[in-house]
């Protein structure tokens, strides 16, 4: 017999990990309007800002399964790094990362949160991407990039990943403002379309998997403003080779901020930004987590204008299966984030595939992301 | 219907009759006999019930403390000898690069409270906090985390002030911990490590949690480069622990992780081993002291086993005439048989409920001080509560039934084949067991149990030798000796005549002349109680010479320097160089023995690694007592290197766990790689029973790169005043040990004692047990003669000559019970500690014979018995002639 596992006598103890650690956000760095990100570099690591995220979430499909996919890496700044840190056990930097993988044929979602020092066990390069945490791995190599990433001994998944369009950055100047206080931005750089190709281990079976994906990279000190609650997110991927980047930020009254954005990207990589006048964000179908009790709307209906035709268009996201939260285990967040088809409301048809997020259901994210 | 049966009555009315008029009228006419042998029989299940769960708690305890913190891991990757450094870790991650294991590196230091450096021991233990939350997260799918309160009063972050990331003086405790030394949160302890004193403040008290082990009472957690900084060793590592996450690739990725980390071990010179592996070959190492108590707690019962024959045989006399009665009416014989086995029953189910409430109660007693033991001798443990299995109820209940059937049924068999004319003749000399009486046979049964004292160890697993043999003799002895024991009554009843014996005295010289079988069965019984108790004493005198003349020997020095902390074989604290150095060139110290210990493991036993450098005077350095002598002798004979080779001297306990002795090879692993070292001497050591190897400490600093000492032997300037000296020392040096010749004797002793106390509870429990046991047997046989009674007062004895004369008789059988036990006990003694003692523990010990102890026991038990005899006698005579008249 092997000892249950679970334990959080020493998490309840601490009261729990805050996403942010010690250190003002003003002895951190800010994104700087005009600032010109240089690449490979800036795929690397940021060390003298609080929060950076690598974000992958995509689509897989082996034959007519399909499945889909998360791999985030969390770097947290606890302090700024002016004086060395502990080589093998650092406390300037804690990694949190996430997997997820949900298979809609069997309504099973994979998921596991790995929280780590900086150290032997995690780490994130700067110069170029290569982050770890654990086992689980994120790199350039040439022109792609390569995942490794599994969950306990259920899941792994090794994919490659290839651009198809190159990446774009979203914001004005260079930086994707999130509220009124200055340091609420972030730099935000994206790959909006990656082709995957890779093996999938799940239960007895090694799947040849194949599908797409998108990759955020955001570099801040400060995510959210104060009065900010949480955000609903979405990546669309049409089928006609456009994408849409779209978020709400909920404010604590219950209203929607003005520094909600919504982006077209169209076959060339190129964007256009609508502001949170010009679309709404319709909650719908809501889905209450057995684990937390937290309701989410997991089925939004998005009405944005079509750059290319001028037409309103409504898009209703239908997820592939409900229970796609992420419960989190030390890092105290738990969120939604799971894959879905876009459904063209006015002719009922599956368009393309998506990728929605949404966090501050289940707890105050503000409070974590200051 | 048998028609051979003159009853009509059907079997379950022959029952009633049986119980009512052959039992419970019995107990109910005799009450307290029918407590006090429900009484025995409870005392000896309690006593053989509470050592095996003492035993069971004193070592479940064994130290992976991140058990408790984290629950159980798959692996545990350790050096074989030092630290593991902790580069290893990059090497171990690009060993795993694909593997979902979760890896926890620990650092384990040991310390003490400032305040009592001789205290209790204290053990850090450093782990990555962060990397330990993920023990919640590698579990099942279905896990809800912490859930949506627990973070609601979170204001403990790992950056910023309250963090304990990296922190040398902020700890985590257990509710065990807080309680036992009087601590909360906020608290702050003055601790010991190594030969510093730091202060760390509790951080906070680490909740119970249901699914694990109980976090030990005497466990500090703390952030793992907070540790090493506390303990300067800023890049040691004990271990790492790996754990595989569940789920359907489990045995596969647990294969491939075993694969690969058994690989590093053997490429690198560490050890791989499953929890489970470690723990039973590190409590093996104890089996054999576990094993000896357990036989010992049987003692108690073997002892309640004769004393319950004897008390079946005094009621079968008791009830003879009912037998004959219900003879007559038709019982059958093994109806009668029948009656008397379930009154056997009924004492045993009732014997054995309490004995084993009793027994529960005594462990909980008793299991501090076999820990405490353990600890000494062996390995680190802490105490757990004592659980009473249903399978362990079980267990004592079918023991104490049994034990309770086997004392019946010879008495059964008697009652139930005695023909109905014999049964109504009152005062024939009956009862005892007729084997009693074949003498030729003890002696068989003596020569076969010297024979199989002979027979080599019984090897049980890797670690543990079972002396079956010696076992088996002592058995065979203690009922051959039951036997012969007859031999001493014509002797002794010769005794009691000379002199000019008055008319009682005379009386019960004629009474031991032609001894019954209840005689015979009351002094064996005596007699095995005795010998058995008289063979520990014995064994504990031998140990206890020994250990004197080791000390007496061993410690020639002035003075002695220790780091400070518990006297456990856990105590890892050590003496800086900058402490020694300077103790060592103060004014009036004429020269000094040092010693560096270290923790190795060869062919998977893990024992002590000494360097030693003695004082360079022929004279004053540290002598050892030799069982197996260097062909050299001096103080500087361990630094002679031949080529490769290194001479080394290894404790008697270690040649016995190695299978090795003087000449032989051995490998020892160390941080500068595999170092040969051939044995040439095997000395006695009785401080601890892993085993000691000791090399010279020129080689151990060059193979540790270490300048820290365990301990140090002082040799002061003659005229030097050592109590004075000693004193200014431990002034200047607060946080170290620093104790005269006289005071760590004293201390050495006093552990001894402290390592016995088991021992010495168990012996008394068998003399109160036989004592007592002796008292009804007296009872018995003066009512099996009740009519002599009777005609000795017709005429003309009073009723305290009569007294006076079962005074008489019971010392009588007391003498004989005593002589034949001591008999006894040479030889149990002889099989201790010549055959058990060395197959088990690898102890070398001189037969000592405790005389004045064992004067004192023959006088108490004479007098006991005087006085028994006189009080049952006397009122027997008032009961007898009452019912004369």
């Amino acid at each position: 017999m092997r000892t249950p596992r679970p334990v959080f006598a020493i998490f309840l103890l601490l009261g729990g990990l805050f996403l942010s650690g010690g250190g003002a956000a003003a002895e951190w760095s800010k994104p700087r309007v005009g600032h010109v990100l240089q690449f490979p570099r800036d795929h690397g690591s940021h060390p003298d800002f609080k929060i950076e995220w690598w974000y992958l979430t995509g689509h897989l499909f082996a034959g007519d399964r399909r499945f889909g996919f998360q791999a985030t890496f969390f770097r947290l700044g606890q302090r700024p790094e002016t004086v060395p840190d502990d080589e093998a056990f650092g406390d300037a930097q804690i990694y949190m990362a996430h997997m997820g993988l949900s298979d809609p044929e069997t309504g099973e979602f994979y998921h596991q949160e790995r929280l780590n020092r900086a150290g032997w066990n995690a780490g994130a390069k700067e110069g170029d991407l290569q982050v770890f945490n654990g086992d689980w791995k994120l790199e350039r190599v040439g022109n792609f990039l390569e995942l490794s990433g599994s969950v306990r001994s259920e899941v792994r998944f090794d994919l490659r990943l290839l651009a198809h369009k190159p990446q774009v950055i979203f914001g004005e100047e260079g930086i994707s403002r999130k509220g009124p206080e200055g340091t609420a931005a972030s730099y935000y750089i994206t790959f909006p379309r990656l082709d995957v190709e890779g093996t999938l281990l799940l239960g007895e079976e090694k799947l040849e998997v194949a599908g797409e994906a998108w990759m955020d990279h955001e570099i801040s000190s400060s995510q959210l403003d104060r009065n900010q609650i949480g955000w609903d997110w979405a990546a669309f991927q049409f089928y006609d080779g456009r994408e849409i980047m779209g978020y709400v930020l909920r404010e604590k009254e219950g209203s929607v901020s003005p520094y909600s954005k919504l982006v077209w990207i169209d076959r060339e990589g190129n964007l256009t930004h609508q502001k949170a006048e010009e679309y709404r964000w319709i909650h719908q179908g809501e889905w209450e987590s057995p684990k937390t009790g937290a309701v989410y709307p997991i089925s939004p209906q998005i009405e944005t204008t079509d750059p290319a035709t001028g037409k309103r268009r409504k898009f209703l996201l239908q997820p592939t299966m409900a229970a796609q939260e992420m419960v989190g285990g030390s890092g105290g967040v738990s969120y939604w984030e799971g894959a879905c088809d876009i459904i063209d409301v006015e002719t009922d048809e599956i368009i393309g595939r998506a990728f929605l997020e949404m966090t501050g259901y289940a707890d105050n994210i503000s409070e974590k992301l200051q | 219907m048998k028609s051979s049966s003159p009853s009509t009555l059907p079997p379950v009315a022959v029952g009633r009759i049986l119980w009512s008029r052959v039992i419970w009228r019995h107990w109910k006419r005799e009450p307290w006999l029918t407590a006090v042998l429900v009484g025995i029989l409870s005392l000896g299940v309690a006593v053989f019930l509470s050592v095996r769960l003492a035993n069971k708690a004193a070592v479940s305890g064994f130290g992976l403390f991140t058990e408790s913190i984290a629950g159980e891991s798959d692996f545990i990757l350790r050096p074989g000898a030092g630290r593991l450094p902790v580069e290893e870790l990059w090497r171990i991650r690009e060993e795993l690069t694909r593997s979902p294991a979760e890896i926890f590196p620990v650092l384990e230091v040991s310390g003490a409270l400032a305040d009592e450096p001789n205290g209790p021991l204290l053990r850090f233990v450093g782990a990555d906090l962060v990397a330990l939350q993920n023990t919640a997260n590698s579990i099942r799918n279905d896990s809800s985390g912490p859930g949506p309160d627990s973070e609601s009063d979170g204001q403990g972050r790992f950056g910023g002030e309250d963090s304990l990331l990296g922190r040398a003086d902020r700890v985590l405790v257990g509710e065990a911990f807080a309680k036992r030394f009087q601590v909360e949160k906020g608290s702050v302890l003055s601790v010991l490590i190594h030969d510093r004193k730091a202060e760390v403040e509790i951080r906070g008290v680490l909740p119970a949690n249901p699914n694990l082990p109980e976090v030990p009472d005497h466990l500090l957690l703390m952030d793992l480069p907070g540790l090493q900084a506390l303990a300067r060793e800023p890049d040691a590592l004990s271990r790492v622990e790996f754990r595989i996450p569940e789920g359907v690739h489990f045995a596969e990725n647990r294969r491939l992780v075993g694969e690969r980390m058994w690989d590093f071990a053997s490429e690198n010179g560490y050890l791989l081993h499953t929890p489970e592996d470690r723990k039973s070959s590190v409590t093996q190492m104890s089996a054999a002291f576990r094993l000896n108590l357990t036989i010992l707690s049987g003692l108690a019962l073997l002892v309640g086993v004769y004393l319950i024959l004897q008390a079946m045989e005094a009621a079968v006399i008791k009830r003879r005439s009912e037998i004959a009665v219900l003879r007559s009416l038709g019982v059958t014989p093994a109806q009668i048989r029948a009656a008397w086995m379930w009154e056997g029953v009924v004492f045993g189910i009732l014997g054995s409920i309490l004995g084993i409430l009793l027994g529960r109660i005594l462990a909980m007693g008793m299991v501090g001080a076999i820990a405490r033991t353990v600890n000494t001798l062996y390995y680190e443990t802490t105490t757990t509560s004592i659980s009473l299995s249903g399978g362990e109820v079980l267990f004592c209940l079918a023991f104490g039934l049994g034990a309770s059937l086997f004392a019946t049924w010879l008495p059964a068999r008697e009652a139930s084949q005695t023909p109905p004319a014999q049964s109504l003749k009152q005062g024939t000399r009956g009862g005892g067991i007729a084997v009693l009486k074949r003498w030729p046979l003890g002696l068989v049964l003596i020569a076969a149990g010297i024979g199989f004292a002979f027979l080599p160890p019984f090897q049980s697993g890797i670690e543990n030798q079972v002396p079956l043999g010696g076992y088996l003799a002592a058995i065979l002895a203690v009922f051959g000796a039951s036997i012969l024991i007859g031999l001493l009554f014509r002797p002794v009843s010769r005794g009691l005549r000379s002199g000019r014996p008055g008319p009682m005295r005379q009386y019960a010289a004629s009474q031991l002349q032609r001894p019954g079988g209840r005689h015979r069965l009351t002094a064996a019984g005596l007699a095995v109680a005795i010998g058995m108790s008289a063979a520990m004493a014995i064994l504990v005198a031998s140990f206890e010479n020994t250990l004197t003349g080791w000390i007496g020997q061993l410690l020639k020095a002035d003075a002695y320097v220790a780091a400070a902390g518990a006297n456990s074989v856990a105590n890892e604290n050590t003496l800086s160089p900058a402490v020694w150095k300077e103790i060592e060139a103060s004014e009036g110290v004429a020269g000094v023995d040092r010693l560096r210990r270290y923790s190795v493991t060869v062919q998977g036993r893990e024992f002590f690694l000494g360097g030693a450098d003695y004082n360079n005077d022929p004279e004053r350095y540290l002598q050892l007592i030799w069982i197996d002598p260097p062909a050299k002798k001096g103080p500087r004979v361990l630094e002679e290197k031949m080529e490769q080779v290194h001479p080394g001297w290894i404790s008697e306990s270690l040649a016995r766990r190695l299978s090795i002795e003087k000449g032989s090879p051995v490998v020892l692993p160390t941080p500068a790689g595999p170092k040969k070292i051939e044995v040439t001497g095997v000395f006695a050591e009785y401080g601890n029973e892993t085993g000691t190897m000791i090399v010279s400490r020129r080689f151990t600093r060059e193979w540790y790169g270490d300048e820290r000492l365990t301990n140090m032997a002082v040799y002061f300037d003659e005229g030097v005043d050592a109590e004075e000296k000693v004193a200014r020392l431990s002034e200047q040096f607060p946080a170290i040990n620093v104790r005269t010749n006289a005071r760590l004797r004293e201390e050495s002793i006093r552990i001894f004692h402290q390592t016995f106390a088991v021992t010495y509870a168990l012996e008394a429990i068998a003399v109160l047990i036989a004592v007592t046991g002796l008292g009804l047997a007296l009872a018995g046989l003066l009512l099996e003669r009740k009519n002599e009674l009777a005609t000795l007062k017709s005429i003309g004895a009073t009723r305290k000559e009569v007294a006076l004369a079962a005074m008489w008789e019971s010392s009588g059988i007391a003498v004989i019970g005593y002589l034949g036990g001591i008999l006894l006990s040479f030889f149990l003694g002889w099989v201790l500690i010549f055959v058990i003692n060395p197959q088990s523990f690898g102890w070398t010990l001189s037969y000592r014979i405790p005389w004045g102890a064992f004067a004192m026991l023959g006088i108490l038990t004479v007098l006991t018995a005087g006085l028994v005899g006189y009080v049952v006698g006397y009122q027997k005579a008032q009961l007898d002639s009452d019912r004369e008249e």
